[in-house]
């Protein structure tokens, strides 16, 4: 509403930031748990003195710093990208909070990517202990950053006591914080396994393939056990209106957090009784059936994660639509026309509805809506007339919770629901004589060609 | 003043805008390093490379510098992020809705910065065994970046000019409106374009400084080349240079020609260190590199001030409420201290190790 609005057609703005987001995420955390991964590969070949696990450390180096520096780095980027196109308003306020927690983060991320580099182009260069040291360092920035960017991410489900304090530490550690980030440092470990599986299986050596392909399944049992207990305690921080919304309260948010614990359990079955139990009978075609299900446990837990949020976009503070609850009560009474921005009228007549109706859709509903596709306008008021839509729009945030309520005058939300109900094309009722039967009635149940002739 | 501007958000900054945009033009100044390395690098490897088919030099020229090219996006991209966050914390309702107008194009640099990247990396591991291919992804690679170059441009040009924001909105809500039209806009591109060719030309005459204690003939050649490309292309920035200030806006222009006593002090600063360096670099690599280095951080404050001129009466960061985050400011210069500790630690180690010369 302060901002101009970027429409995505079909699929709009949240799901652009989330399939960014859920690959982002799914490196990301390798990049984390990988380092320790990397590192602890190292000392069991030098422990071991095994120059064949050496060099196997050697080539998941390669493919580290090809999937995590690059596509891990430049997604990250991404994201910050598409959020300040599609909430530039929450991305304003999150760095407003955050500004110097980003700029550690970003100390945390240039000290990680330089200690890549010197580790991946060390290894025949630096002398073991130096170069194991480098790899620690990697893995401490790593988590760090890690540990920096989950109070920010946290803070927008939870702000916690920064409702009412305004104070930076009370956003950083908020209630979720802490839970959340015990989950994802051990999803983090988990997906160390994971990516380590896929390099151990490709291993042509059969000894070396076994070694490594179980080593690389223990990964993943460390998560199976505390990830419950991490969520449980995650659970019970939220508010309670999201736990609702995810327990039942929208059908599709409950499916989606049971396909995550779902998902996240056969993973694990499968991880333990497939290469943990058996590793030498452990393929790449299943090791990239394994990621595969873990790239579909991040997807469908970010996705949940993003809308247990609603109606919010920054918990009790800012509305999905940037709007935030301070600003509301203005807005109901001067109007949303008059506290905006970026709107083409300001005023409400008789003969531009239409217009005033497609301004406030684009400030109010287009951060989570889109026309005809994902989440549509056309469809979800099909067959709705005008003083029902209007009715609605009354009662949003009563009969929809994970709304935010309609703000705006009288006349406004009466030009939106205009305009909805204009979206489909008016079902008028018949009012023309019935038509004269031509055919007799026997011909039409003989079987309508041959009778009509 | 734009009715368009966005108002300022309602939660105050967490420090004086003075202390954000001087961190802005500090670590902008460390970004533009390696981006020029990058740009110019990528150009002038290029050239080697279709040289190189004739001319051994050349060729080992484009061998060793096409393998410092992914590590410079990586500090491009990492040095690149500071600027972009201080940037968007003071000027965050000008660059927001310059980047929503242009979402697409926008957006679209990620993808061409993966593309680029995965590309050199590419390049720098396959170099031997591509042949004469290798040139053509080198070149895709440069394209891109040099597009992603445009469009920054494009968009910090358009943050300025918020008079420019609703003729491009009227084109409708797609984010595809991109606003190349803007006169200043191919002068600014060149003017850091030709900058990037002389900065990258100054990079290989060190190297070759640096390969001339192994192999004398080929270090000194490599160092005669890179200083050619310095020299021509600095030469060539004083008509470039005139011609983005001739494309200003009078009022602007005429603050850095007299009109404003510190903005033409920086620019005659400016361009005396580059006369200097340009004098002495022949014979003073050293000397040369250093004026040359001032001329930069100059620029980088001209620019900073040229962006002040722009938004005078429109856009005041001095104006926007603060409540100084004191203690964890005092957190970050702590761990940036640490941050930076510990890299000049690996890479001393690095430099230091006796191990093989896998060069960087």
């Amino acid at each position: 509403m302060n901002y101009p609005v970027w429409e995505i057609p079909q699929i709009g703005g949240g799901m652009m930031i989330g399939l960014i987001a859920i690959l982002h995420v799914f490196v990301s955390h390798f990049a984390v748990g990988g380092g320790l991964y990397l590192v602890l590969a190292e000392r069991k070949a030098y422990r071991e003195n095994d120059p064949a696990v050496l060099e196997y450390v050697k080539n998941h180096s390669l493919f580290f710093v090809l999937v995590v520096l690059v596509f891990g780095a430049v997604s990250g980027v991404g994201i910050w990208w598409s959020i300040g196109l599609v909430s530039p308003a929450a991305t304003s306020t999150l760095l407003h909070v955050f500004v110097w927690a980003w700029a550690i983060e970003w100390v945390f991320f240039a000290v990680e990517i330089a200690a890549a580099f010197v580790y991946y182009y060390g290894w025949d260069r630096l002398d073991r202990h130096t170069h194991l040291i480098v790899g620690w360092i990697y893995f401490i920035a790593a988590w760090l950053s890690l540990f920096v960017i989950n109070g920010i991410l946290t803070f927008m489900l939870t702000p916690g006591r920064w409702l009412t304090t305004r104070e930076f530490w009370d956003a950083f550690f908020n209630p979720t914080a802490i839970p959340s980030l015990i989950i994802r440092t051990m999803v983090s470990i988990a997906l160390a396994g994971l990516y380590g599986l896929v390099t151990a299986a490709a291993i042509p050596e059969r000894r070396l393939k076994a070694k490594m392909v179980r080593y690389a399944a223990g990964w993943l049992l460390p998560a199976s056990l505390v990830l419950p207990l991490g969520g449980v305690w995650y659970i019970s921080q939220i508010p309670p209106l999201a736990r609702e919304i995810s327990m039942g309260g929208s059908p599709a948010v409950m499916i989606f957090a049971g396909l995550s614990i779902a998902l996240s359990a056969i993973l694990f079955i499968f991880a333990f009784f497939g290469p943990f139990q058996r590793p030498q009978h452990f393929n790449l075609p299943f090791a990239f059936m394994l990621a595969l299900i873990g790239l579909s446990v991040t997807g469908v837990t970010e996705w949940v994660r993003e809308a247990v949020r609603k109606p919010y976009v920054i918990y009790g503070y800012m509305y999905s639509n940037g709007i935030t609850k301070r600003e509301q009560e203005a807005i109901q009474r001067e109007g949303a026309l008059a506290a905006a921005k970026w709107v083409t009228t300001r005023e409400v007549r008789e003969d531009n509805r239409q217009e005033v109706g497609r301004n406030l859709y684009e400030i109010q509903c287009a951060s989570c809506h889109t026309i005809d596709g994902f989440n549509g306008m056309r469809f979800a008021v099909k067959g709705w007339r005008k003083e029902f839509i209007d009715f609605q729009l009354q009662h949003l945030s009563e009969l929809k919770g994970f709304m935010p309520p309609f703000m705006g005058t009288e006349a406004e939300r009466r030009a939106l629901a205009a305009w909805l109900a204009d979206l489909n094309p008016k079902i008028t009722p018949i009012t023309e004589p019935l038509a004269q039967r031509t055919v007799p009635p026997i011909a039409v149940a003989m079987g309508g060609a041959q009778a009509a002739d | 003043m734009s009715p368009l501007i966005p108002y300022p958000d309602p939660l105050p900054l967490p420090a004086p805008a003075w202390l954000l945009e001087a961190l802005l033009v500090v670590t902008l100044f460390l970004h533009l390093l390696p981006m020029s390395l990058l740009m110019g690098g990528g150009t002038l490897t290029v050239i080697s490379e279709f040289l190189g088919r004739r001319d051994d030099r050349h060729r080992r020229l484009a061998h060793a510098t096409a393998r410092l090219l992914p590590v410079l996006v990586a500090f491009t991209i990492t040095l690149g992020i500071a600027p972009l966050l201080f940037l968007q914390v003071v000027y965050g309702p000008l660059f927001f809705s310059s980047s929503i107008l242009m979402a697409w194009p926008w957006l679209s640099i990620i993808g061409m910065m993966l593309l680029g990247y995965y590309g050199y990396y590419w390049h720098s591991f396959q170099f031997e065994r591509l042949g004469r291919r290798a040139v053509w992804i080198t070149l895709a690679s440069t394209a891109l970046f040099a597009i992603i170059g445009l469009l920054f441009t494009s968009n910090m040009v358009l943050m300025l000019n918020p008079a420019r924001w609703e003729a491009l909105y009227r084109g409708g809500r797609s984010g595809l409106q991109l606003d190349l039209a803007e006169p200043t806009i191919f002068p600014r591109f060149l003017h850091m374009f030709v900058a990037s060719l002389a900065l990258s030309g100054l990079g290989i005459a060190l190297l070759g400084a640096a390969k001339a204690r192994a192999d004398k003939a080929f270090g000194g050649w490599v160092r005669q080349y890179g200083l050619r490309w310095f020299v021509t292309a600095t030469w060539l920035q004083f008509a470039v240079g005139f011609w983005f200030l001739a494309s200003l806006p009078p009022s602007i222009r005429s603050l850095f020609l007299g009109g404003g006593a510190f903005e033409t002090a920086l620019l005659v600063a400016a361009l005396s260190l580059a006369v200097i360096s340009l004098l002495t670099i022949r014979r003073w690599l050293s000397l040369g590199t250093v004026t040359i280095l001032g001329t930069v951080v100059l620029m980088a404050v001209i620019r900073h001030r040229l962006r002040a001129a722009y938004l005078a009466s429109q856009f005041d960061p001095g104006q926007l409420a603060v409540q100084p985050q004191l203690a964890v400011f005092a957190l970050f210069v702590l761990f940036l201290l640490c941050g930076i500790a510990a890299i000049a630690w690996m890479v001393w180690k690095f430099a230091l190790a006796s191990g093989p010369r896998t060069e960087l």
